[in-house]
């Protein structure tokens, strides 16, 4: 019992915990296969002497044929398949990565407080958030991403702004079962503000859950991408992301697959990828599962 | 059970009165809609839309208006469908959202619940293997993804049934109402799962055993209750993902659904019909989140008695 | 010993664990007599429940057990599920330590009572919820009609091991295996459940099995005591001579523990100094040798032999000679 009451070292414990991950073969190998995909994404179209919006009217729907320089074809305006499937990957990755580290860092602040304040204030805040969960989460996407008036940053405000709602309300159950613990009491009893308090004590100690669930959140952040961008609503032509890249592959597959299948398969070992992740990390962070 | 009822329902009312209000200051707020007024067009034109929203009055009043409006099922005129109102264009729709996405819904909670418990009861045979397997893909492979694959397949290359389209019977129901139900058979699957092994390693279980009375009868009497309340509780959000769903599926598959009307309204800035669009989902959503919690109690006494 | 109702021989419990294969009951054996009450005494960890659950067939999924456990001439540990499904809840009943897990909380009190009379008995629902509420009754459960339309979380602990209780002696078996049924309660409690539990025994002239630490407990209802450590029997006695004079050292200090009201304030619990030892690590000697005062070089060698040193009067100590 003594030793449940201090607090926890989050430095040691997260050392020991990546250890715990590193044995688990398949979420070590989906880094590889991740780490492979994202360098390529980023600094693989800069070997090709084109960029994925220049239209090669000599070169209108090429097959594959590694042996040119359009290693997967083009489409029907001449542009190189693969250079667009890597520089779409791009903007997904990014809006991927970046939407869920905001949507987690407003979540986990968001939880903390409430879940540490308490009282009338607490209540005040999970209402908004059970409000907000009552709305089908696209159908909110869509709304904001209208609301903000379409492009990217609007798809990005969008879906950050609907998907902290789940960091918050773990994060806010925790915050409350630490903030009757003794240590809290002792930093409380030795002067310390709710703010430093909730910075150095709560924060901290909720690292573990906010790991495990922040990297479900980059595969959902993802998803959500692609599907508005796969509807038109997203990421617009000309520009590339994977969800469009896929809306306009369909429009060939019966005669010619390929447009559908490199950003399909892209997509899809990226979302394989990020979920053994998330499932190698709650497996060894899961506090239920000690 | 009664004070468990009005509660909830009470619940739900909030909820929904808190979703119409949002979703109506949402609309008038957005930039470039038809309702915000540093939009160019032409003052007759102007003199109409305001006439048909009543622009020309208080917001307050405006909103009381809307309000009345939604309780008789009436959500003014539709933007674009000029000769439509919203209403028209929900009723159309409905028939074709709701038979997707009812038989959806029957399809991934009774595949996903047997695959499940078998795999549960019978834990690391081919059967558990193949069920993880297919859960793996289908929560990591977007369904966007999936149906056109399935329509090249199934529809293009074999022929069994239409690529899309709504006049083939039943025949035109099978691929989009399989790629609605599939990532929703991964999930309840695994959630099946998982619940029916925790509880199987309950003390209670254990006492059943003791009483001799047979696997099945332990299982079926005493397991079964406890492993499916984690699926009746997901039922809210599986009901989200499907509506979430059809919006993809009915474009994909070209059919004249509400969610296909949602993404054209959304495109096309038509907002009464969005709004209205919304507000109907949100009501499905918080009548099935109620819906589930009632069959919580009615399963759990604990939940009904608190 | 043919007129045994229960007869064990050699009885071993293993668990298979990441760390290996771990021995939790070692080679026992014991009798229990129709209508006897036999205490097993022991701390946590001795292996005391591990021998009800491999006798109800009920071992973890990791557990195994060998040896040999006729029950009325039966073998239970050689049976199948289905067959041992023909003695449990029939002629062999269970009570469970934690009350409050292990009634199922999602139906009626009166059916999970009702439920064993309908498949072992034939009997309809109705007849079988009315005998229900009469054992509900005679475990003295007031207003027992109503209660049985109730579910176990309006039940306080208390009431619900007497619904354990009831449930178990309802299809009147001929042995009752209890797993320390009042660890979880009150004192209070404890006494009223050792009460009923004893009158009813008595009456329905069902043999006992009674795990526990507790030796007040054993103290009331026992006949024959049974002293278990590392998974072995220390001593076996009729509970007046164990009581009076226990022979094993780890008897002596078992029952040096027990805190007696007679007995001046001021004096101190005799704790026996040390922890048990884990189940694990099964070294040739007396299990009790590195706790043990008067241990000799033997003990931590030579596992001793259990020896008859009076009548019904069993130890395994080095200390201690053959009775003449």
């Amino acid at each position: 019992m003594i030793e449940a009451d201090l607090p926890a070292r989050p430095r040691s414990e997260l050392s020991l915990r990546f250890g715990r991950f590193r044995q688990n073969r398949l979420a070590m190998a989906s880094v590889v296969v991740l780490t492979f995909i994202v360098v390529a994404c980023f600094l693989g179209p800069f070997l090709f002497p084109f960029t994925g919006q220049d239209a090669d009217f000599d070169a209108i729907n090429l097959g594959v044929d590694f042996t040119s320089i359009h290693l997967f074809g083009t489409d029907d305006f001449g542009r190189d398949l693969l250079v667009r499937t890597l520089e779409g990957g791009r903007v997904s990755l990014t809006i991927g990565f970046l939407g869920a580290l905001v949507a987690g860092i407003i979540g986990v602040m968001y939880g903390a407080v409430a879940g540490f304040v308490g009282g009338r204030w607490d209540r005040v805040m999970i209402r908004v958030i059970e409000i907000l969960y009552a709305f089908p989460y696209v159908i909110l996407v869509i709304l904001l991403a209208m609301l903000f008036g379409g492009g990217n940053v609007a798809l990005f405000l969008a879906i950050v702004f609907t998907l902290w709602l789940t960091p918050a309300v773990i994060v806010r159950a925790q915050a409350q079962s630490l903030a009757r613990r003794e240590f809290i009491e002792a930093a409380r009893a030795g002067g310390m503000t709710r703010r430093q308090i909730i910075v150095t004590h709560i924060v901290p100690n909720t690292l573990s859950t906010v790991i495990v669930y922040g990297s479900l959140l980059v595969p959902e952040v993802i998803l959500s991408e692609s599907f508005l961008s796969f509807l038109g609503i997203g990421v617009r032509e000309p520009q590339a992301s994977w969800g469009n890249l896929i809306q306009a592959g369909r429009a060939t597959m019966s005669t010619d697959i390929r447009l559908l299948l490199l950003p399909a398969t892209m997509l899809a070992t990226v979302l394989f990828c990020l979920n053994f992740i998330a499932d190698g990390l709650r497996d060894a962070f899961d506090p239920n599962d000690r | 059970m009664l004070l468990f009822l009005i509660r909830r329902l009470a619940d739900g009312l909030l909820t929904m009165a808190a979703l119409l209000t949002l979703t109506f200051f949402v609309m008038r707020l957005a930039p470039g809609g038809p309702f915000s007024s540093n939009r160019k067009i032409s003052p007759t034109i102007r003199a109409n839309v305001e006439a048909a929203y009543n622009l020309d009055q208080p917001l307050v009043a405006q909103y009381l208006r809307y309000v009345r409006g939604v309780l008789q099922f009436d959500f003014g005129p539709s933007f674009r469908y000029r000769d439509y109102t919203v209403a028209d264009i929900l009723l159309n729709g409905l028939p074709f959202s709701l038979t997707i996405g009812l038989w959806a819904a029957l399809v991934a909670t009774v595949t996903g619940v047997t695959l499940g418990i078998l795999g549960a009861l019978k834990r690391n045979s081919l059967l558990d293997y193949s069920t993880g397997t297919i859960a793996v893909i289908g929560i990591a492979i977007p369904i966007f993804v999936l149906a056109p694959l399935m329509q090249v397949y199934f529809a293009v290359m074999l022929r069994w049934f239409p690529v899309g389209g709504w006049n083939d019977g039943w025949r035109s129901l099978v691929l989009p109402v399989v790629a609605l139900a599939l990532p929703n058979i991964a999930y309840i699957s695994r959630l099946t799962r998982n619940s029916m092994i925790e509880t199987m390693r309950e003390n209670y279980v254990r006492t059943a055993r003791a009483k001799g009375i047979g696997r099945g009868r332990v299982i079926r009497d005493h397991a079964l209750t406890g492993a499916i309340l984690p699926v009746v509780a997901y039922l809210g959000p599986a009901t989200a993902a499907i509506i979430t769903g059809s919006i993809v599926i009915e474009t994909i598959f070209a059919l004249p659904g509400i969610g296909r009307h949602f993404v054209d309204a959304a495109l096309n800035r038509d907002y009464p019909l969005v709004m209205g669009i919304t507000i109907l989902y949100g009501f499905v959503l918080i009548t099935f989140n109620i819906g589930a919690d009632i069959l919580r109690g009615w399963l759990d006494p604990r939940v009904r008695h608190d | 010993m043919t007129d045994s109702l229960l007869s064990v021989r050699d009885l071993s419990v293993t668990f298979r664990l990441p760390e290996g294969e771990v021995t939790a009951v070692d080679r026992l054996g014991f009798d229990v007599a129709p209508g006897e009450v036999l205490g097993i005494v022991g701390e946590s960890g001795s292996g005391k429940s591990q021998i009800l659950f491999s006798l109800m067939g009920l071992l973890a999924p990791n557990g195994r057990a060998s040896g040999q456990a006729l029950f009325a001439g039966q073998d239970l540990l050689a049976m199948t599920d289905t067959e041992l499904d023909r003695v449990r809840g029939v002629s062999m009943a269970m009570i469970f330590q934690d009350p409050m897990t292990s009634l199922n909380p999602y139906k009626r009190v009166g059916d999970q009572l009702a439920e064993g009379l309908v498949v072992h008995k034939g009997l309809s629902w109705r007849a079988a919820r009315a005998e229900a509420v009469r054992m509900l009754d005679r475990v003295r459960i007031p207003d027992a009609a109503s209660r049985a339309r109730r579910y176990p979380h309006e039940f306080s602990g208390g009431m619900r091991q007497r619904v354990m209780i009831a449930m178990a002696l309802l299809v009147n078996p001929r042995l009752l295996l209890a797993d320390e049924p009042t660890t979880a309660l009150d004192v209070t409690i404890q006494s009223q459940i050792i009460d009923i539990l004893a009158e009813l025994a008595r009456d329905m002239g069902t043999s006992i099995v009674f795990v526990t630490h507790d030796l007040g407990v054993v103290a009331r209802l026992c006949d024959r005591v049974i002293v278990l450590y590392g998974g072995r029997i220390m001593e076996e006695a009729p509970a007046d001579i164990l009581f009076n004079a226990p022979r094993h050292p780890y008897a002596k200090g078992l029952l040096d523990t027990t805190p007696r009201i007679a007995a001046p304030l001021t004096r101190r619990l005799d704790i026996i100094p040390g922890t048990p030892r884990s189940g694990g690590a099964m070294l040739p000697g007396c299990p009790f040798a590195p706790r043990c005062a008067s241990r000799i070089a033997a003990c931590e060698a030579v596992q001793p032999p259990l020896i008859g040193i009076g009548p019904a009067h069993r130890t395994a100590c080095h200390l201690i000679g053959e009775a003449p």
